[in-house]
């Protein structure tokens, strides 16, 4: 549905383009009525190369089209649009129903083969550089989404880092404090042999407990 | 930005040429030689218009101005430069006086106008993308340094751990020693306060040479010493000269004490351990060679030889190594070597 309505819009503009080319050249007709002639071919064949792409893009899900298979994509969708299209308006529509297209607004003789021809390569064109527009757009999402990650991660790291240094520091007091206590101990086994006993016997129960809980 | 623009253009100017060929009722009425003159009348016309608008392009792209300013700047370039060319192109073939002038040139700036923007957007979308790509790749750089930080610190706080069961069974030793031989416990204390202090610029990380290294492992041996006696000789054979040489924090020790855990403390008559080291080909050797149970008796995980190996990795890359092989007749002979004049990180 997404890829209908990009086509209308760009059918939509196409036609807007065309209109606004042939308006001065046809000044008798009314302007309603050409831009109806005009918009109906262009809107249709936007719709049926949208809808050709959607395909296209729903087959190879989930990975992107690859560029030439978007190339093939757009040229598969203007032939089959501008063909399948044009030939509904003038051999059922127009020849059936009367209803007036461009060219009668003219007063030239209809030829359906250069109408074609003429349509197809303007779709192309505008088709092909919509497509570009949509392929870099997606390839934009992508890449910001792949930034968004690669900087989660990196914050990530750099809290673990910061965490890391913190326990570093922390571990670095244990052998510290062990080296104080431990040259306490051996100036005071000098002076006072039973206080140094209690506080290696202490010091020992710290120290299992302090492993304990490691 | 000239080149570059002047090539853009001349392939829209040619792409949008083809046009030409796209008139079904040129092939029934034209010979080939008028289709083809035909055609380079129409390139003619549109190099000039394209010529037009990349030179007010060109210009445009030159205004510093933040976007969303910059963006319309360009299209208004666009719609500018497409007027004045098509307006150029009325000089060259004037218009049927029922046409009104404006109209027309409105209407061909205008398709100008739609196929420059779209292709603009894509351009802009196209150098958003390779900014983001280029901008996580620089993430992803910043990630790998702070993931070999974060390895370093691992390591500190590794080295900053003392091994619980030697210190515990150093500890208790010192206690009973002091209650039957005195003179024992004191030096068995003095040993173990020597290795701490020691230890403790290491375990800080900072820099050390190989003769403090050798003095660690000393003070650590002659603490065991006193607790296994007779089982636990040593011997340290290191030549003056290579002693002021940096070496890597508690490397020695961590091999002297994989030495006493694994190779001698396994056997009831204990072994010898012997200390030497040389220089070879621009490397520091420092060997350590135990007579104890060998390869085979080793036991453990061996996570602390695992831990030198990466550690020596980390600081020589190739240049470093750690090689363990069997002594003869029996225990196993550990290699570290490194480069000799190596300045540390």
């Amino acid at each position: 549905m997404k890829y209908a309505g990009h086509g209308l819009a760009l059918g939509a503009l196409i036609g807007l383009l065309e209109f606004a080319y042939y308006y001065p050249l046809v000044p008798a007709t009314g302007a309603a009525s050409l831009l109806g002639s005009i918009l109906l071919p262009w809107c249709g064949e936007g719709v049926l190369l949208g809808l050709t792409l959607a395909f296209f893009e729903r087959r190879a899900a989930p990975r992107p089209l690859r560029p030439a298979e978007l190339a093939a994509a757009v040229v598969i969708g203007v032939a089959l649009g501008v063909l399948a299209w044009q030939s509904f308006l003038q051999f059922v529509l127009r020849a059936h129903f009367g209803l007036w297209l461009l060219r009668d607004h003219m007063g030239q003789p209809v030829d359906p083969a250069s109408i074609m021809l003429y349509n197809a390569w303007l779709m192309l064109i505008f088709g092909g550089l919509a497509v570009a527009l949509h392929g870099a757009r997606q390839r934009h999402a992508r890449m910001l989404a792949t930034l968004r990650g690669a900087e989660l991660e990196r914050e990530a790291s750099a809290r673990r880092l910061a965490e890391t240094r913190l326990a570093a520091l922390q571990a670095r007091i244990a052998p510290d404090f062990l080296f104080q206590t431990l040259a306490r101990l051996e100036t005071l086994y000098e002076a006072d042999p039973p206080a140094a006993d209690r506080l290696l016997e202490d010091l020992i129960a710290f120290l299992r407990r302090a492993v304990e809980e490691r | 930005m000239l080149w570059r623009g002047g090539l853009i253009a001349a392939a829209v100017v040619v792409v949008l040429s083809t046009q030409f060929f796209f008139q079904a009722q040129l092939y029934d009425v034209w010979p080939w030689e008028d289709i083809l003159g035909g055609w380079l009348d129409y390139l003619l016309d549109l190099a000039i218009v394209g010529a037009c608008v990349l030179a007010l392009a060109i210009g445009a792209l030159q205004v510093r101005v933040r976007p969303p300013s910059s963006h319309l700047l360009f299209l208004g370039a666009i719609a500018l430069g497409a007027l004045g060319g098509e307006a150029l192109l009325l000089l060259r073939a004037p218009l049927p006086p029922d046409v009104s002038a404006a109209g027309m040139l409105a209407a061909k700036a205008a398709r100008w106008l739609a196929f420059g923007a779209i292709a603009y957007a894509a351009w802009v979308y196209h150098r958003r993308a390779a900014q983001a790509a280029r901008e996580a790749h620089q993430s992803e750089l910043q990630r790998v340094q702070l993931e070999r930080q974060l390895t370093e610190a691992r390591l500190q706080v590794l080295r900053a751990q003392i091994e619980p069961h030697f210190l515990f069974n150093t500890l208790a030793n010192v206690h009973r020693l002091y209650q039957t031989e005195r003179a024992l416990g004191r030096a068995m204390l003095r040993d173990f306060v020597a290795y701490l202090r020691g230890a403790l610029p290491q375990m800080r990380g900072e820099e050390t040479t190989l003769g403090q290294e050798l003095e660690l492992a000393r003070a650590y041996l002659g603490v065991l010493q006193v607790r296994m006696g007779e089982r636990l000789r040593f011997r340290l054979d290191v030549p003056e000269e290579v002693r002021a040489l940096p070496f890597p924090p508690l490397a020695l020790s961590t091999l002297a004490e994989n030495a006493v855990k694994h190779g001698l403390n396994p056997l009831p008559e204990g072994g010898s351990i012997e200390i030497a080291a040389r220089l070879e080909g621009g490397q520091l050797k420092v060997e350590v060679a135990d007579s104890g149970a060998g390869l085979r008796h080793s036991g453990g995980s061996g996570s602390g030889l695992a831990n030198l190996r990466s550690r020596l990795a980390a600081l020589y890359g190739e240049a470093g190594s750690l090689d363990i092989r069997a002594n003869s007749p029996r225990g196993i002979r550990a290699t570290i070597a490194v480069p000799a004049r190596a300045a540390q990180p």
